[in-house]
């Protein structure tokens, strides 16, 4: 039978192998969630007690887990709960300057540092040492890339990548799609560009795509990636479940989800603020099923982080339809493997701006927290150098 | 993964000039470029043959090109990468209007089109570009035309219209379209639609200006006192305030959106406390508006760069200001045609080249969503589901999969191959009936690759070709030969590149 593979051992010296996997498997993986429209950071990570011109939410108290401080507030009891549980795994980042209260902007500005080029999780992913198939699988949400666009490898609405992938895809427009010892007759066609002449760049990176894709149709364990629903929007829990299997079969290096808020109503809350607490629980319920699925993983909790954000914090002051607008001071939550859990690193001034730090200490100091810090701190954590990577050190008081 | 390979571009020395280093495309793959660029579709076999023998036979094509219906149907596309309005949700949906489930998806094409068709419609009629702000009329189909206050339509197809609810003439900024893309609220007062304004029609993002917020600034209307605050509001609340007409008191209103409503223009002076300007200019309202932005001399500049990015595929910088500097004079000398525009950046070397020796922003670049949309439904693809078709949707399609943008979550095309691009144009060429042979044909299979190539296959080439075509009928039969051949000329990089 015609096989690709034959073709190449044949003898296909012009075609770029592939390089090698190490067997490196004890390489630091990520998941990505974004809370999407800017959550009111006061409600759980920094308080506004001390802001004088603040409209704090009755009723809450800053509470403590060991170094960590968070707030809390009787109608969030899953918050304080997942920080009793796991807030020894937890690290809170507070008074991160975002520097636009524009979505889009925000959006791009937390996930790369900038107006352009590869989010953090893109990069990590093109960067990994076992060269994995689908480096930076997106199951949701915004994904930034530019130098390392091809690591980014969405899964569709519903899960397209799957069917497109089993062939099913296609049989529901009515079609057949080629037999396999067919396709691997192309494929190998394909692979074979003697008849063509020399080979180009371009001829070298598609086959290496297609090297992908038949590896992955090999393998046979990509899970079933479409969405599932809790009874009214996206079922986080089965993202992570999702995000787990392909990060510890070593098919991808990062993940990113999306919450969208309970129900989908979104964390944009220019009215009803109160929505933000409903927004909170569930998130936290998430993560706190998302950390006991991971404690029956041990091999995958000693090298994965994840890395809860939003794209901007909220106003200070409630707006008179009882929301708060956007704000250019956001915070950001890390859990798991590498990172120094237990502590609240940054807090809000008296303007309810973030208070400049020393990077090392945690203290107070003389550095403005800016998206590309929170960048330089995750690849510092697996393994790269961050600073050069994103011209901004990291913060070595969120390294554990 | 080989791609990583390609991360790292070579040192490039800039202090070379870029003419010296790019080699020219053969004319036949020129013409391809120009084809698929300006009509969404391969040139014909006769194209390629003429071109082939004359080179200089394609300055005539082009004309033929610019002349085709589906150059409408290419700007389009085109647009779409800017300005991001064929999104597949707005706060009201076809079942709003009574319409059909099955019709969701024209529904959603329908409204995001309206502004990107109406400057097509300008670009088409060899209109003055200024038109697309100033026009007083829209586009519509008959989805449009019979949800929305308009006057003149007949039929189902694109064509002109006027509003009956009193709208200004603005063009583009007097289109549902775009502000049913680009909405806004209690709280934002339409600045963030200034700032569309300013991104998409003068190239100045205002939103790339960091800014910083704190609670203790000492002025007492942060918006009117403080320098960060100014810095952007004195511009944006008086654009802001020419653009209450589209203020809609109820969101997800359906009848708060399809309609214009000139007793709310006065509502700025109240809300935003200013009145309507264009950057010190006073405004008598959103007519207003487009004839300043007609006149600002940022607007033609701005066409300028937009068009050669979207034909270069990446953004322009400051190395590119004086080849963008003389697109913009060639496009005012003409009286801004926008035809005129297009022959001037298509003119230029940069466009032309096939590769650049020094290394720098290769000018190959894949057939993403939009074109494989176009160029495979013209040779017979049939990808729909429910009224979906499905290279032009993320819900059931694979628009974004398969490189394209979706102005939600992606923003740019992709120019690179990536996994499910190669996924997708896999099994989208495994289903494009191309070859439908009963016996292997030479000299079919020949001409066919010369189609979709814009190169000769060589005898080697078809020789391997036809041993492809054996293997498989040996294995199965001459229907699954062709497939598979037919899978083969598609998937070859010479067919998903351009």
């Amino acid at each position: 039978m015609w096989s690709r593979r034959h073709v190449l051992g044949a003898g296909a010296g012009l075609f770029v192998p592939r390089l090698a996997r190490p067997a490196q498997l004890d390489e630091q993986v990520f998941v990505f969630v974004l809370a999407r429209g800017g959550w009111d950071t006061s409600m759980v990570f920094a308080s506004l007690a001390g802001v004088s011109s603040a409209d704090v939410e009755e009723g809450q108290a800053v509470a403590e887990v060991g170094d960590l401080r968070f707030v809390e507030h009787a109608d969030r009891p899953t918050v304080t709960s997942f920080f009793e549980r796991w807030g020894d795994r937890a690290a809170i980042l507070n008074g991160i300057e975002v520097r636009s209260v524009a979505h889009e902007r925000c959006l791009q500005l937390m996930a790369t540092g900038g107006s352009s080029g590869d989010d953090w999780a893109t990069t990590l992913a093109a960067h990994s040492a076992l060269a994995p198939s689908l480096p930076h699988l997106v199951l949701a949400g915004p994904a930034y890339a530019s130098a390392y666009a091809p690591a980014v490898v969405r899964v569709g609405d519903e899960g397209q990548l799957n069917e497109l992938l089993d062939g099913s895809y296609v049989q529901h427009v009515g079609h057949t799609a080629l037999p396999a010892d067919a396709r691997a007759a192309v494929d190998a066609w394909l692979a074979d560009r003697s008849h063509v002449g020399p080979r180009a760049a371009m001829d070298d990176t598609l086959q290496g795509l297609a090297e992908e894709v038949e590896r992955l149709r090999d393998r046979g364990d990509l899970p079933d990636l479409a969405p599932t629903s809790n009874g009214c929007s996206r079922d986080l829990a089965s993202d992570f479940e999702v995000a787990f299997n392909v990060l510890e079969s070593g098919l991808s290096r990062c993940v990113s989800l999306q919450h969208e808020g309970w129900c989908s109503r979104g964390w944009d809350t220019h009215s009803n603020n109160s929505d933000q607490s409903v927004h909170y629980e569930e998130l936290f319920a998430y993560l706190d099923a998302a950390m006991d699925l991971l404690a029956k993983r041990p091999a995958l909790a000693e090298r994965l982080t994840i890395v809860v954000t939003s794209e901007m914090g909220r106003h200070p002051t409630l707006n008179t339809s009882n929301g708060r607008d956007h704000w250019t001071w956001t915070s950001a939550m890390l859990l798991g493997a590498g990172v120094a859990g237990g502590r609240t690193v940054g807090t809000l001034d008296a303007e309810a701006a973030g208070e400049a730090l020393d990077l090392v200490s945690g203290d107070p100091g003389d550095t403005t927290l800016r998206p590309e810090h929170l960048g330089s701190t995750l690849l510092t954590l697996a393994g790269h150098d961050g600073e050069s990577m994103t011209g901004a050190p990291p913060i070595e008081a969120l390294l554990g | 993964m080989i791609w990583l390979a390609c991360a790292t571009p070579a040192p490039v020395d800039t202090a070379v000039a870029v003419e010296e280093t790019l080699v020219p495309l053969q004319a036949p793959r020129l013409a391809r470029r120009l084809s698929l660029d300006l009509r969404g579709v391969l040139p014909s076999v006769d194209e390629l043959e003429s071109v082939e023998a004359d080179p200089s036979a394609l300055e005539d094509l082009r004309e033929d090109w610019l002349a085709d219906p589906r150059f409408e149907d290419r700007l389009v596309q085109l647009f779409q990468q800017r300005w991001h309005t064929r999104v597949d949700d707005f706060q009201s949906r076809s079942y709003d209007f009574g319409l059909d489930e099955s019709q969701d998806h024209a529904f959603l094409r329908a409204v995001g089109e309206e502004p990107l068709r109406l400057m097509a419609r300008v670009a088409m009629d060899d209109l003055p570009w200024t038109e697309t702000v100033t026009a007083d009329w829209t586009m519509v189909n008959g989805i449009t035309a019979s949800i929305w206050p308009v006057e003149g339509a007949e039929g189902a197809d694109w064509q002109p219209a006027v509003w009956s609810d009193g709208r200004p003439a603005a063009g583009v900024l007097a289109t549902n379209g775009l502000w049913w893309r680009y909405v806004t609220n209690s709280s934002n007062l339409n600045r963030g639609r200034a700032a569309t304004i300013s991104r998409l029609l003068l190239c100045e993002d205002v939103l790339q200006r960091p800014i910083t917020l704190s609670t203790g600034s000492a002025a007492e209307d942060p918006l009117r006192d403080d320098p960060y605050c100014v810095g952007c509001h004195s511009a944006l609340d008086p654009l802001a305030a020419s653009l209450f007409g589209f203020y809609w008191l109820v969101e997800y209103s359906p009848s708060e959106m399809v309609s214009y409503h000139p007793e709310r223009e006065r509502m700025a002076s109240a809300l935003l406390e200013v009145e309507p300007a264009w950057y010190g200019q006073p405004l008598g309202g959103l007519q207003d508006l487009g004839e300043a932005v007609a006149g600002d001399p940022r607007f033609v500049a701005c066409a300028a760069q937009s068009a050669a990015e979207q034909l270069w595929r990446r953004p322009v910088d400051a190395a590119d200001f004086d080849r963008v500097e003389g697109f913009r004079q060639a496009f005012e000398a003409g009286g801004l045609l926008y035809r005129d525009l297009l022959r001037a950046i298509t003119d230029d070397p940069v466009y032309r080249a096939g590769e650049d020796l020094a290394g720098r922003e290769p000018t190959p670049r894949v057939l993403s969503a939009d074109l494989l949309h176009s160029v495979l439904g013209d040779l017979g693809l049939d990808w729909e589901r429910v009224g979906y078709p499905l290279l032009d949707d993320d819900v059931l399609g694979v628009r974004v999969l398969a490189g394209g943008v979706d102005g939600a979550q992606v923003f740019a095309p992709q120019t690179e191959p990536g996994l499910t691009w190669a996924l997708v144009l896999e099994q989208a060429a495994e289903t494009t009936p191309v070859v439908q042979l009963t016996a292997w044909d030479e000299a079919a299979v020949a001409e066919l690759a010369w189609r979709l190539w814009a190169e000769r296959p060589s005898d080697t080439e078809l020789a391997s070709m036809r041993g492809l075509w054996n293997a498989v009928e040996g294995l199965y039969d001459a229907e699954v030969a062709s497939q598979a051949v037919g899978s083969a000329l598609l998937r070859d990089p010479r067919f998903g590149t351009y």
